[in-house]
């Protein structure tokens, strides 16, 4: 795995894995979305909308996956400084904004119908609306910061820190009242919902998490030729060697 | 889905543009930086490819310059 932090070497990988990848995503996905939406029976408390399930928990799952790769890869970044790394963290970012955002206003949705209302501020919704923010504020405190090495180990440290709130939503609903409902996939005695609904919301989870695959490949290609026509640009107008070495 | 149908369709509908927005903006940006790095090896390339050779410049016998009247 570490060989692959050698952006030739990777190039090369994610350039034979990325179309493999993206096709998965969409088959899975399509599959997903064919028997969440027609095959799978309504739920008997909830009745059809609980549909809305194989888009909002993937969405929600993928988020909370994205964000603690963003804090991993920050971790190896500020540590080992793996070249990688922190493109890899700076990349997933704004895909995981985009899932987590996908979350909220589909659990919005959902909850007006089955609620009564599309927003309260109980603990496990304003949780995941700080994981937004936090995204929010990591993408932008890359844009802020112009020297890139300042940049990446700012971003890197508020990653860090931020994973604390990925256990806040996940126990949020065990730790205080709340009107979410508890746990009823990821629970220590086994999901409480029935395989015909499990099956569904698994299949679109795994397809979700491949696509964020997909994504993350295609942003991190792009993302190590913006910084080599950085390089290049840059040596062209006769910067320092050590700039461009240490180029992010 | 009676009742929920139009829910359901704001969810998805929601989840799709956003999701393909997502992929499509992706993909362009990635089309884009090699579009880029291809153009500026392309301009260096250019650049660093030796000079051909000199055509000789013929030399010129300045008796048979001039008018011919």
């Amino acid at each position: 795995m570490f060989g692959l932090s050698n952006p030739l070497k990777f190039m090369k990988f994610s350039g034979v894995l990325l179309p493999w990848v993206s096709v998965g995503a969409a088959v899975i996905i399509g599959v997903g979305l064919y028997w969440g939406l027609f095959i799978s029976p309504p739920d008997y408390q909830q009745g059809e909308s609980v549909r809305i399930m194989y888009v909002h928990v993937p969405s929600v799952w993928t988020a909370m996956f994205a964000y603690m790769f963003i804090a991993v890869a920050s971790v190896v970044s500020l540590i080992w400084r793996h070249s990688l790394a922190d493109v890899a963290a700076k990349t997933a970012a704004p895909i995981g904004a985009v899932f987590t955002l996908i979350a909220l206003v589909s659990g919005s949705i959902w909850g007006k119908p089955m609620w009564g209302t599309w927003w309260v501020w109980d603990a496990r919704l304003t949780s995941f609306l700080v994981l937004f923010l936090i995204y929010l504020g990591y993408i932008a405190l890359w844009q802020m910061i112009e020297e890139p090495i300042r940049a990446g180990k700012a971003a890197a440290i508020l990653a860090i820190v931020g994973a604390i709130n990925i256990p806040i939503i996940k126990f949020s609903v065990d730790w205080w009242n709340t009107l979410h409902q508890p746990a009823s996939v990821m629970r220590l005695d086994g999901p409480a919902i029935h395989p015909s609904i499990l099956i569904p919301l698994l299949i679109m989870a795994v397809g979700f998490t491949v696509l964020f695959g997909a994504l993350q490949l295609a942003a991190m290609r792009a993302e190590i030729i913006r910084r080599r026509i950085r390089a290049i640009r840059l040596a062209q107008t006769g910067m320092e060697p050590d700039a461009l070495v240490q180029e992010r | 889905m009676g009742k929920y149908l139009l829910y359901i369709s704001w969810a998805y509908g929601f989840a799709g543009v956003a999701l393909l927005s997502l992929v499509v903006i992706t993909w362009r940006d990635l089309a884009r930086q090699h579009r880029l790095l291809g153009e500026l090896e392309a301009k260096g390339l250019r650049r660093r490819r030796p000079a051909a050779p000199a055509a000789p410049i013929a030399s010129v016998d300045a008796s048979k310059v001039g008018s011919k009247s």
